[in-house]
């Protein structure tokens, strides 16, 4: 066991997912980010590398959801943004001198397991840090520390190019990883057609909802492919 | 070979290369639609890789598999783990580093594995890049490195 915790922070539901408000009403949005944190969390509760999780969060889906799979669920700084909530996260973990985590978001369904923990088999000894960017090259997807503070994060729409300078600003040379099912974040409908099309996306909570909405038919009538 | 590279390289050329054609099982295979990944393992690029890709047609055919196509990078920390890539490179006025190496390819990479020794300079490659370790003295290194590049290869497949 590697004293790595994954810390995912889950914003409040209502409201998640606006990219997709010309495609799905309010509640399919909701169901939808739901279905995706479901199936993040059977791929972190999968991963033999992990020793917890924590969610970040004020949620009440989403903390029944992390109490199902034995996560521990922080309420601090989960009204701070995606950044806030993973830096109290890494305090909280810090604090409790445990050596390292992984942060992923709970919008990349395609996860599995065995990428988490590929993941975390290149992440080198301490001092480190590892990050498997999005599929466009500008999202950090998971990002990994060792400690859990080794490098100060900003995540947003383009951080995956600046986190690499943040962990070299350190004296600290980044390990990149590719990995198709945690690249695949969904943001916009665009990403659904991709997300569709993803080999890992087979058997996952998502696709089946997707398919129960109609997503594929709304796609293929939008031009988008 | 004789002499163990010792001359100082001022041009490469293939005799004869414009009358060789690609193998009918590797056109067909590169047809298929079924290659999962064409990898470019790290050899040296000049008298290795290269007397494969001056085949007629073989670029355009790896080109139009559909294919990711991923290289590993010869050169660690601006050296080659063994025999004369980095030599060679700087008698050819070449940069003898991994983004030198990467821009030899062109743009026939769309992925591109580097050493962490090497990660400074990856600002100067268009290929996606990947960091790891890339040092292989051990059967583990080996499989580690082979998966990490399939890895790779998959997620550039998948966000085509």
């Amino acid at each position: 066991m590697s004293d790595i915790w994954a810390i995912i922070p889950v914003k409040e539901f209502s409201g998640a997912k606006h990219r997709l408000s010309g495609l799905l009403s309010p509640p399919e949005r909701r169901l939808l980010a739901d279905t995706m944190l479901m199936d993040m969390l059977d791929a972190v509760a999968g991963s033999r590398l992990l020793a917890g999780v924590i969610i970040v969060t004020l949620d009440p889906d989403a903390t029944a959801l992390g109490k199902k799979i034995g996560a521990r669920i922080v309420t601090e700084g989960a009204r701070d943004g995606h950044t806030g909530s993973v830096n109290a996260g890494r305090r909280l973990l810090a604090g409790e001198g445990r050596l390292g985590m992984i942060t992923m978001p709970g919008d990349i369904p395609a996860t599995r397991a065995g990428e988490i923990d590929a993941v975390l088999s290149a992440h080198l000894a301490a001092p480190s840090f590892t990050i498997s960017p999005a599929h466009d090259d500008l999202g950090s997807n998971a990002v990994v520390c060792s400690p859990p503070e080794s490098v100060p994060l900003r995540f947003g729409d383009n951080s995956y190019f600046p986190h690499l300078d943040a962990a070299r600003l350190q004296g600290i040379e980044p390990t990149v990883i590719r990995q198709p099912g945690i690249a695949m974040d969904i943001d916009h409908p665009v990403d659904l057609a991709f997300f569709l099309r993803l080999p890992q996306s087979v058997g996952t909570r998502t696709r089946t909802l997707l398919e129960e909405l109609g997503v594929p038919a709304m796609l293929a009538e939008r031009g988008i492919t | 070979m004789r002499q163990q590279c010792r001359p100082v390289v001022h041009e490469l050329a293939f005799d004869g290369v414009t009358l060789a054609r690609p193998h009918a099982d590797i056109t067909a295979a590169l047809r298929s639609g079924d290659v999962r990944a064409v990898i470019i393992c790290p050899s040296n690029p000049f008298i290795s890789v290269e007397p494969i890709l001056a085949i007629p047609g073989m670029r355009d055919a790896i080109k139009a598999s559909g294919a990711p196509v991923v290289a590993v990078s010869p050169i660690i920390g601006g050296q080659a783990v063994k025999g004369p890539t980095a030599k060679m490179m700087r008698e050819l006025g070449l940069e003898a580093s991994a983004a030198g190496v990467a821009a030899r390819y062109g743009d026939l990479l769309d992925g591109y594995i580097v050493d962490h020794a090497d990660a400074d300079g990856i600002g100067n490659i268009s290929a996606r890049v990947t960091i790891a370790k890339t040092l292989m003295t051990s059967l583990q290194d080996r499989e580690t490195l082979a998966r990490v590049t399939l890895d790779a290869a998959d997620a550039l497949a998948s966000s085509r």
